[in-house]
This record gives C-alpha cells, sequence and structure tokens, in this order.
C-alpha cells in the first residue's frame, strides 16, 4: 500500500491495476488529497481493520475485479463494521445491468463502468466530497 | 540365431535415440534462457510505453513521438498498449493520444498487412481498425466480415454495426445466419451497442425481406429497442407456420403489450406451441394483474409441464389470492409444481 | 522341447513384441506431429483472443456445474465459494450430497442458509427417487441435492435431471477449476456448431498453493510419485489428446473435466457405469451420432482448465489405474461393436482398435515381453548384451517423448518453468521408465484381471 498520510484528506482506492492507480494517485495529489492504495481484497481488509470512526478516509473507490475476491463485497463487509462510512463509488469492467444494480442496491453513491473518463471521475469524487465538507 | 546385424542396427538406434535427447535437453535450456530475456524486454517495453501513455494524461499534454525512443517501436507491443489503456480511459486526451498514435503509425501496418494471408495479421488490422472505427475501410470491413476465422469475423461485426452502410449491414446479416446460434452472442452485442442506423435498415428491410431466419433476426433484434411500430409489420409472422419465427414475433408483441393488444396477446395462450404458451403465462401477472387469476388457473392444467410450473409461479406473484388458487389444487397433475411455488420464500423477504 | 522349436517360438515372439513396439511409438509419433501445429494455432490464438468478450456479453449460453459429493465435509464450502466466484457469468451449480455421513450437509445447510424446494424438473434420466432440493437464499443459482449413497453415476444423473441449462460440467469435489476454465471451454460450442463435448488440460494440484477465491500457483509436488505423473499427464494431454482432434475425435474427455451438451448425454441415456464413466460416455457418444449420422464434434482445447490431486501412496495408485483400466475395458466391450467397423468412419476405424490395442493391451504384451526374457532365461537362450541394448532402446523412446512432451510445455505454456523444475522433470522422464513403468503394467493387468471376474469395487484412493 502507498500513500503519505500528512493531512487528513484521505481517499481509499482499491484497483489492481497500475496504471489506474498511478493515474488517480497524480490526480488527485493534485487537486491537494492524498490517495491510499490497496490492490487485494486481503490489502483492503487489513487497512480498515484497526481504524476507527474518525480515521475513516473521505471517499473510497473500489473495483471489483480484484485477484482475491469481489470488491462488492469488501464494501459489504465495510459498511457493516462502520456506521458511519464514507460514500464511496464503484470503478468497473462489470458493465451489465445485474451488476450495476448489484453495486447501487449495496449502497454505492456512484457506480463508473471501464472505460471512464478521468475528469468525470474526479468532477464526481470532488462534488461529493465538497457536499461532504471537504 | 545370428542377432548380430540386428544388434548393430539396435545400438545406433539407441545412440541416436539418447543423442537426441540430450540435445533437446540443451537446447531446452538455451530456449527457455532466451524466453526469459524476451519476455523481460518486452515487460520493460511495455512499461516504459505505458508511463510515457499516462505522463501525456496526466500533464495533459500534446504527445509528441519525439518521447518514444525508437526501439519502442514495435507495431504489436503498441497496439497490445493502446487496447489495455482504450479498455480503461475513455478521456479527451486519452482519445487524441490515441488517434495520432494510430493514425502516423499503426494504419501503416494496417494498410501493408489488410490483405495477409496471415491471420494473425489480419486479425492486427481488424484490432487496429476497432480501436479507431472511423477509420476503418469498409471494402476491408466486408471481406473480414467473411473470413474464416471466427475472431476476426466477430471484430468486423462490430465494425460493421458502427460504419453501418447498407451493402455492410447486408453482409452482416447474412453472416450471423450462417453462424451457428451460440456463435451469434457476438452479432447481437455489436448490433444493440452499434449504430442508429442499423435499426433504421432493419426498420426498412422488414417491410420486404422474404427470408425467414433473417426476419426473425431482425424481429429480435428492433424489439430490444422501445418502437411499437414495429408490430405493424409483423402481423403474418404472428401466425407464420414457422416456430422460431412465430416465437421471435410473439415475443416482440410482448414487449409492447398495450389495451389494443391484450386480447391479441391473450389469444395466444392456445398456441400449438408449448413455448409460445410459456411467454403468455410468465407475462399475465404484469399484464392483467389480478384479472390473470383466471386464465392461469387454466393454464395450471396445461398438457406441458413447464406451462404448468411457469403458471404455478405466476399465480405466486400475485399475492394472496394467488396463493389461495395454488392451495386449493389437488390435481396430481399439477402437484409438482404446485409444490414447488409455495415452497419459495415470499417476494419481499427474498435476499438476493 | 527341441531347440529348434525354442529358438523359433523366441523368434517369433520376440517378432511380435517388437513389431507392436514399432508400431506403438510409430503412433505417438504421428499423435505429435498432429499436435504440434494444433498447439502453435492456440498459442497465437490466446495473444489475440479477448476473453473479455464473452465475459461482457449477455448472450452466453449458462452452464451447470454438477459436484457428486461424498463425505467432502473439508473441501466442499471452499470449492463452493470458489465456483459461486468464478467470473463466468451465467453459470448454476449443482452439489449433490451423495449419502454423506460426516455432517457434510449439516454444513452446507448453516454456510448457506437453504431451504427446501420440491422438485422442478421432470426425471428424464432414471435415478433413485427420493431426492431432497435445497436452495440458498443467498445464492440464487446455487442448488443442493440430498440423497442416499448409490454410487457417483447415480448423483451425476440426478444433477441432470435438475439442471436447467443446456450445458453441464461435472467435476470432482476435491477438483479445482481454474477462473478461465468456462470461457476455455465454452468457445469451441461458440465458435462451430454440433460441438457435443469438450475437455481441456487437467494439472495436478499436489504442491499448489491455493489462495483465496480465484488464485492459485501452479508448483511442482513434493512426492515422488506425483511428480512421475506431472510428465504423464503431460504426455497425455500435450499430445494424447491433442493429436487425436483430427484422427476423429478423443475418445477420453477426463471424467474429472469435460463440458457436455446436455441434451446430447441425456439421449444417450446418461452416465452408466460406474468404473471408467468418462471413457464410456464418450465412445457412447461417437457411437449414437455415428449412427444417426448426425453431424457432431468432439474437441480438446490445450488450456489448463482443472487441478486434481492425484493419489500418492503405491497402492492408492494402484487402484485408482486399476480401475481406470478396468473402465477402458468395459467402454470398449460395450461398444464393441464399433471396432473396425467402417460404419462408424475414423473412430471404428482408428479410434477403437487404438484404444484397445495401444491402451488396452500394452500391459499384457509387455507382460508376455517379461515373460520371454524369463523364458530365454531358462534357456540359456538369454543374450545379455543384446538384451541390455534392446532394454535401453526399449526405454529410449519413452524417456524421449517425455522430453519432447517437457519441451513443448516449457515453450507453450510455461506452468513449470524453473531451472529446478525442468532438472526434476526430466529426471522423472527417466525414473519413469524404471519401477513406475513395471508399476502401472501391475496395476493394468490388475484392471483387466477385475474386468473378466467382474469386480466392482469402487475405492476411492487419496
Amino acid at each position: 500500500m502507498k500513500g503519505k498520510k500528512t493531512d487528513k484528506k484521505e481517499i481509499f482506492l482499491v484497483e489492481d491495476d497500475e496504471d489506474i492507480r498511478r493515474l488517480l494517485h497524480y490526480a488527485f495529489e493534485k487537486k491537494g488529497f492524498s490517495l491510499i492504495t490497496a490492490s487485494s481484497v486481503k490489502e483492503a481488509l487489513h487497512f480498515f481493520k484497526n481504524k476507527k470512526n474518525e480515521e475513516l478516509p473521505l471517499l473510497c473507490i473500489f473495483d471489483r475485479i480484484l485477484p482475491d475476491g469481489d470488491g462488492l463485497e469488501v464494501y459489504h463487509k465495510l459498511k457493516h463494521k462502520f456506521s458511519d462510512f464514507p460514500p464511496s463509488l464503484f470503478l468497473t469492467k462489470l458493465s451489465a445491468e445485474h451488476d450495476v444494480m448489484a453495486g447501487l442496491k449495496e449502497g454505492a453513491v456512484d457506480y463508473i463502468t471501464k472505460p471512464f473518463s478521468l475528469t468525470v471521475l474526479m468532477e464526481k469524487a470532488l462534488k461529493l466530497l465538497k457536499s461532504k465538507g471537504k | 540365431m545370428n542377432l548380430i546385424p540386428f544388434l548393430r542396427v539396435i545400438i545406433r538406434i539407441t545412440y541416436s535415440e539418447y543423442l537426441f535427447v540430450l540435445v533437446l535437453f540443451s537446447l531446452l535450456f538455451i530456449f527457455r534462457f532466451f524466453v526469459i530475456l524476451n519476455n523481460r524486454r518486452y515487460n520493460r517495453k511495455e512499461e516504459y510505453l505505458a508511463s510515457i501513455f499516462l505522463y501525456v494524461m496526466e500533464m495533459k499534454k500534446k504527445f509528441s513521438w519525439k518521447s518514444v525512443p525508437v526501439y519502442l517501436h514495435d507495431p504489436h507491443l503498441m497496439l497490445a498498449v493502446l487496447e489495455d489503456f482504450d479498455s480503461k480511459f475513455s478521456d479527451y486526451y486519452w482519445d487524441h493520444l490515441k488517434k495520432e498514435v494510430l493514425e502516423k503509425y499503426l494504419s501503416v501496418y494496417s494498410e501493408k498487412w489488410k490483405k495477409s494471408c496471415f491471420w494473425s495479421r489480419r486479425s492486427f488490422v481488424a484490432r487496429v481498425y476497432f480501436l479507431d472505427s472511423e477509420k476503418a475501410d469498409p471494402l476491408v470491413v466486408g471481406r473480414f466480415l467473411q473470413d474464416k476465422v471466427p475472431l476476426i469475423r466477430m471484430l468486423a461485426a462490430s465494425l460493421a454495426a458502427f460504419i453501418a452502410s447498407p451493402k455492410l449491414l447486408h453482409t452482416l446479416f447474412k453472416v450471423m445466419k450462417k453462424e451457428p446460434i451460440n456463435g451469434r452472442y457476438a452479432y447481437y452485442d455489436a448490433i444493440l451497442n452499434g449504430d442508429s442506423r442499423v435499426f433504421s435498415y432493419m426498420k426498412e428491410n422488414i417491410k420486404t425481406e422474404k427470408d425467414l431466419e433473417i426476419r426473425s433476426l431482425y424481429i429480435d433484434l428492433l424489439s430490444a429497442r422501445f418502437d411499437s411500430s414495429l408490430l405493424d409489420y409483423i402481423e403474418d409472422d404472428l401466425h407464420s407456420k414457422n416456430i422460431n419465427l412465430r416465437l421471435v414475433a410473439v415475443r416482440a408483441l410482448l414487449k409492447f403489450p398495450t389495451k389494443e393488444t391484450e386480447k391479441k396477446i391473450i389469444g395466444f395462450l392456445k398456441d400449438p406451441s408449448a413455448k409460445i404458451r410459456v411467454e403468455i403465462v410468465k407475462i399475465l401477472p404484469s399484464l392483467c394483474g389480478k384479472l390473470a387469476i383466471k386464465k392461469l388457473t387454466d393454464t395450471l392444467n396445461d398438457e406441458d409441464w413447464w406451462v404448468r410450473f411457469n403458471s404455478a409461479l405466476a399465480l405466486k406473484k400475485l399475492g394472496k389470492a394467488g396463493k389461495a388458487v395454488l392451495e386449493k389444487q389437488k390435481d396430481e397433475l399439477t402437484q409438482a409444481a404446485v409444490k414447488y411455488a409455495l415452497s419459495l420464500p415470499d417476494e419481499n423477504k427474498k435476499v438476493v | 522341447m527341441s531347440m529348434g522349436g525354442v529358438n523359433c517360438f523366441l523368434f517369433w515372439a520376440n517378432t511380435i513384441v517388437f513389431i507392436y513396439f514399432v508400431l506403438v511409438q510409430s503412433f505417438y509419433l504421428l499423435l505429435l506431429l498432429l499436435a504440434i501445429p494444433e498447439l502453435w494455432n492456440r498459442i497465437k490464438e490466446v495473444k489475440q483472443e479477448n476473453f473479455d468478450r464473452i465475459l461482457k456479453s449477455e448472450s452466453v449460453p449458462q452452464i451447470s456445474i454438477i459436484i457428486p459429493a461424498h463425505n467432502e465435509k473439508n473441501n466442499i464450502i471452499f470449492n463452493i465459494n470458489r465456483l459461486v466466484h468464478l467470473s463466468y457469468p451465467y453459470k448454476e451449480i449443482i452439489v449433490v450430497n451423495n449419502g454423506s455421513n460426516d455432517g457434510c450437509m449439516k454444513k452446507l445447510q448453516q454456510h448457506y442458509n437453504l431451504y427446501e424446494v420440491p422438485p422442478q424438473r421432470p426425471m428424464v434420466l432414471k435415478t433413485e427417487k427420493k431426492i431432497q432440493y435445497f436452495r440458498s437464499q443467498e445464492y440464487p443459482n446455487l442448488l443442493v441435492l440430498n440423497k442416499s449413497k448409490k454410487g457417483k453415476i447415480d448423483a451425476i444423473n440426478a444433477g441432470i435431471n435438475a439442471s436447467s441449462s443446456d450445458y453441464f460440467l461435472t467435476i470432482d469435489a476435491d477438483t479445482i477449476i481454474s477462473d478461465s476454465a468456462l470461457q476455455s471451454l465454452m468457445r469451441p460450442f461458440l465458435m462451430r456448431s454440433n460441438v457435443v463435448a469438450a475437455g481441456g488440460c487437467i494439472g495436478i494440484a499436489n504442491g499448489c498453493e491455493f489462495g483465496e477465491n480465484r488464485m492459485f500457483e501452479i508448483k511442482f509436488p513434493k512426492k515422488i510419485l506425483p511428480s512421475i505423473q506431472v510428465i504423464e499427464y503431460l504426455r497425455a494431454f500435450l499430445f494424447g489428446r491433442l493429436g487425436w482432434i483430427h484422427l476423429g475425435g478423443n475418445l477420453i474427455v477426463s471424467g474429472a473435466f469435460g463440458l457436455f451438451d446436455k441434451q446430447s448425454v441425456i439421449d444417450i441415456g446418461g452416465y452408466q457405469t460406474e468404473i471408467g464413466d468418462d471413457v464410456d460416455v464418450v465412445v457412447r457418444l461417437h457411437r449414437y451420432y455415428r449412427e444417426k449420422q448426425k453431424p457432431y464434434f468432439i474437441t480438446f482445447i490445450p488450456d489448463l482448465v482443472a487441478l486434481t490431486i492425484v493419489p500418492n501412496t503405491v497402492k492408492g495408485l494402484i487402484n485408482q489405474r486399476a480401475r481406470w483400466h478396468q473402465g477402458v475395458f468395459k467402454a470398449i466391450y460395450r461398444s464393441i461393436n464399433m471396432l473396425f467397423n467402417v460404419k462408424y468412419g475414423k473412430v471404428g476405424l482408428i479410434g477403437m482398435p487404438c484404444l484397445f490395442f495401444i491402451e488396452g493391451l500394452s500391459p499384457v504384451i509387455e507382460l508376455f515381453g517379461y515373460f520371454i526374457v524369463a523364458f530365454s532365461i531358462y534357456f540359456g537362450l538369454f543374450h545379455w548384451y543384446f538384451a541390455f541394448w534392446y532394454l535401453l532402446l526399449a526405454l529410449g523412446f519413452p524417456i524421449l517423448l517425455s522430453v519432447i512432451c517437457v519441451f513443448m510445455e516449457v515453450v507453450s505454456f510455461k506452468w513449470y518453468f524453473s531451472v529446478g523444475i525442468i532438472f526434476k522433470m526430466l529426471f522423472f522422464s527417466i525414473a519413469e521408465q524404471i519401477g513406475f513403468r513395471q508399476l502401472m503394467v501391475f496395476a493394468r493387468l490388475k484392471g483387466i484381471v477385475n474386468w473378466i471376474f467382474k469386480k466392482e469395487n469402487w475405492i476411492k484412493s487419496k
């Protein structure tokens, strides 16, 4: 996992693709946020293992197809563990209707399918963060 | 028995056998060494190229060929990385970058290889066209549609659905008809994601098309996009003797249920084919609500078990009234279906 | 007995064995030559293939995965979880609890929140009537059947009855499917019409590491017996199966793993023999379609689709191989009218005879060879020098074939790639001929004897 924990403007990303991680890392850094990444279900759950409600990141982005499981299940587990889980969106290749509905029904704020536009993603993310009070 | 001449032959053959084993042995390690070296080199090239592209996207700069060293000028590598990125990003900057690489570099190869007798080269051309469908040559696409390699045909199908010229579409449907039923999935996906001109083409041609199989393809695809004017053209198909065509036509009818078509739809409950009766049974709850209960009570005693089964499921969906009907059934014929439907958890309690 | 007579006998006996040996080995060479272009084509295809298209499509057919399970309490949850998370979009998983008495059913009930349902589909194949059906609240595509123990094939037939897909594959509870298996196996069905069955490469699970859900890492087994079997399996799949595609189609779609068209299997009456069920079904499929003169195609894809655990004890191995060989004979005997029958085309003229003479009779001929040795030693006619070279020749060819196989594997699949493992594989190619091969002869003879005396003990070898 990479990421600096300097201030509390943290964004969490679970994504196994290196190129996407790098691109989002750069994009969020430019806007003043720090991006913490995990590349598997195990790593993601490990990151949240000892966190308390106040220490949670501001926004979470989940990929679904991970080497050791489905991002949807990670989100499901985390949502039930923390009472005030930050808004989350999915960023994934699985674009069939039932997949999108599964993600939205689970409670995700948005479900973005790949190929995605970085500009649009950033716009959506920043709007979410603004509405939460940055 | 004089075995000496046999012995000589045997010894010679044995020597050559083991010699061959030794040669293969050493070749194996030499080969392995080269494979690892090649892989490493390829991976490094791939990473470097990917980071050049990412840099352009991050900096929102214009792509310059000067940033790409000569040793990365490999068409297969470029195409692989382009496809990988294209499946992930759909930015304005990415599009620019993609078009630049395609026009200035990959199109040279696709021009050279479009008539190649090696299928992997033809496949390369098809993939290049797929990345920038506007620049695809319709003549080449038409040829690829009839290629003997299925992979190329499927890529060409998506291209044909995008370019959507009448000539290409004619070939597309001709080829689609010849494909095995399971193999048509790529064509279905291509057309459903294709240009709206494909739908206009189908709408035009359904008036005059005589081939029954192609008619059923048209009807199936047209009914995927909501447009009830389709019903004007399928009157004859609804009563066709060809079961597949009739089935597709009835399915299209069911996509646009209205007060006017309701009677027609219910009429099909008496259709000789069980497949069609099942379709009607499935839609009855949403079509006429509680009024369907009487009709479903009749179909519970249908001669085909799948019709009976779906009738029971449909009755279950109709809440307490439907459940009451099911519980009243004592007939042996219907017992299996009724029991199954009653054992399912109620709709609102289901966890999916 | 006159020396002239003994000499004559020995001469003819030796010649027969020699000719048999030459024929068999040249046939293997032919299979190898036929396999190479298939493999080459496939490697090129893999580079160009985009499996995502199949994964994203909403129009690919559904597959039922049938798992007969008997006392599999330890593996079953892990395996079902893996299957449920396979990336192929449309699948139905049917677990048939085959009279387990280790609490397997209770575990399933708890873990998956099962509720009972009555039978949904009519029984097309004849099986035991008392079957309970359960569905899961959380996984709507999981179906669990509970029945008393009546043999594995009864369980598979019950699974086929309950399946709602057009295609099914059956796996053992201890076979691990790779993630791309369903897409790979489905490809032949999507690319051409009339495909009736497709088999894939099976690897050896002993020694491999398994992570959560989809991941596994292929590692070379640690013990001797499984290691030798790695070479055997490579040989069998890499050119055995691949080569047969052009010779009329495979006669063995390894029972551990194959995707079948459901209606075809129902048409031939489902699985019928407990022992050698896989060979029998495929042979009968060939027979059925050739008799009806309907077009059909049984194929094999050289992708790794599953890993299975092989026996690592001598006793277990002998029992397994005896069972397999008994199955081969059973299958041949049941369809004996196909042998050399022109009506059955390539299968009757090439496939069946090879199955019988090369697969079936090889242990007999080898035993005969050992007998000749003993015979000639007894009569003092044994030429040690001659025999030594003859032996080297006879062993050398299979070693050569195995080395070619290792070469092909390193070139194409690269499952076992490190230097240490390659050395091990080459070592075991040689070691296989000294001891293991003889063990196989013994096991297969046992199988033939069992078949003759109709012993049907199905002992599970672990």
